[in-house]
């Protein structure tokens, strides 16, 4: 396995807000996600492993180089979704597109015009008058265009329609399939990330809670259901987390095998990355 | 070749595409010397992760269903077939175990037993 970005011992104190000791080593050739909830960290740590913020102590390399030191070339091997953008709104998307074009050594205009045709974009429209998704299709074409070995995505499938968020991943899953292409993707929609994602990490607080292999992560745990009269607390240490009504409990466990033969009458499903971060994250 | 993947099923994604592609070669859909897409190409058209498709390759590889070659890619090997064969019998013996295990259950002797199955082996 070769990593393409590492964090190491990352600390970063934002007043109310704190990264605390974050490692992190993203595989090359992958996609990964970043889960957790609004506020969680995913955007602080997407920043911080794109240079835009300085930690406190710890280190960030990207494709081999020091974040700190020599960022700058760094910067033309990758792609970057931001929220937003960073653009001027009164510009149209061409106006704009014939600016961002001059930062990058690889621009790529066949590629930007074949994203423009796929997503319908309006060349001469305003970037004000874009829709949410829309905007959101303008920033994926961008970040697209120009040859980028890695892919840094925050929350980029936040304003799209389930149709485009499917259409956004399947575009990201032939890049892989096609060139050495490697992506991370912070969102809260998990349900972006179960089909082609490869790693997921689940941030809270400021902390990396799980680091694994999707499939990895989805095999080892099963959501467990029951009726709460068979809720004792031997069943409660082995879930991860629990919720109940006054009818029926629900949880998630590493040890479904286990519990099926001491407790016949719980129902046990596989679980989608969703009911991993809400029993993790509570 | 033909896989339908379920998010849904207990059995690991990677265990349905083993699965599958052991079926195909047993049926003969996938024949020695046969080259396999790549393990990205497959991830791709089956809308799973590639670490899933690399860890069913791997698996068939490590029973010895298909060889890979750096550069080359993925072949079905030459001892495909028989393997496939021996995995589907073996399989058989374990059912047929499971059988018996419940016909000593029900306190039926050997020759209650092998009745029956020539019985069911008439209908089907």
């Amino acid at each position: 396995m070769e990593s393409i970005a590492k964090l190491k011992n990352i600390n970063k104190n934002l007043g109310d807000f704190s990264l605390k000791n974050v490692n992190l080593q993203i595989q090359k050739g992958y996609i990964t996600g970043i889960i957790g909830k609004n506020g969680a960290g995913k955007t602080t740590i997407i920043k911080t492993l794109l240079g835009m913020l300085q930690p406190d102590s710890g280190s960030v390399s990207v494709l081999g180089a020091d974040m700190a030191a020599d960022a700058g070339d760094i910067k033309n091997s990758i792609g970057i979704v931001l929220g937003n953008g960073n653009f001027y709104a009164g510009l149209t998307l061409e106006q704009m597109k014939n600016i961002i074009r001059r930062f990058y050594k690889n621009w790529d205009e066949a590629a930007y015009q074949g994203y423009v045709q796929k997503f319908g974009l309006p060349r001469d429209r305003k970037i004000k008058e874009l829709s949410t998704g829309m905007r959101a299709k303008y920033n994926i074409s961008l970040a697209l265009s120009h040859h980028a070995e890695l892919v840094v995505m925050d929350e980029p499938s936040s304003g799209l329609d389930p149709v485009a968020r499917e259409e956004l991943m399947d575009l990201l899953s032939e890049k892989i399939s096609a060139e050495e292409f490697t992506v991370i993707f912070s969102t809260h929609i998990t349900s972006d990330l179960d089909r082609t994602a490869d790693y997921i990490i689940l941030v809270d607080n400021g902390k990396i809670l799980l680091d694994r292999p999707k499939d990895e992560l989805l095999d080892a745990h099963r959501v467990v259901k029951g009726p709460v009269s068979l809720l004792d607390s031997t069943l409660m240490e082995h879930m991860v987390s629990h919720k109940k009504n006054s009818m029926n409990f629900e949880g998630l466990t590493t040890e479904a095998a286990a519990l099926k033969k001491a407790y016949p009458g719980l129902l046990f499903e596989k679980p989608a990355i969703e009911d991993i971060m809400r029993f993790y994250v509570r | 070749m033909h896989i339908l993947i379920s998010n849904r099923s207990d059995t690991p994604i990677y265990q349905q595409i083993v699965d599958a592609i052991r079926q195909d070669i047993i049926n003969g859909t996938l024949a020695e010397g046969d080259a396999l897409p790549s393990i990205r190409m497959l991830a791709k058209d089956l809308s799973v992760s590639v670490i899933t498709t690399k860890k069913a390759y791997e698996l068939l590889e490590a029973q010895g269903y298909i060889q890979t070659q750096p550069q080359k890619g993925s072949v079905v090997s030459r001892r495909s077939a028989q393997l496939a064969k021996e995995h589907k019998q073996s399989a058989m013996e374990q059912h047929i175990l499971d059988a018996i295990d419940i016909s000593k259950e029900l306190q039926l002797n050997q020759n209650a037993f092998l009745e029956l199955v020539s019985e069911l082996y008439r209908e089907v």
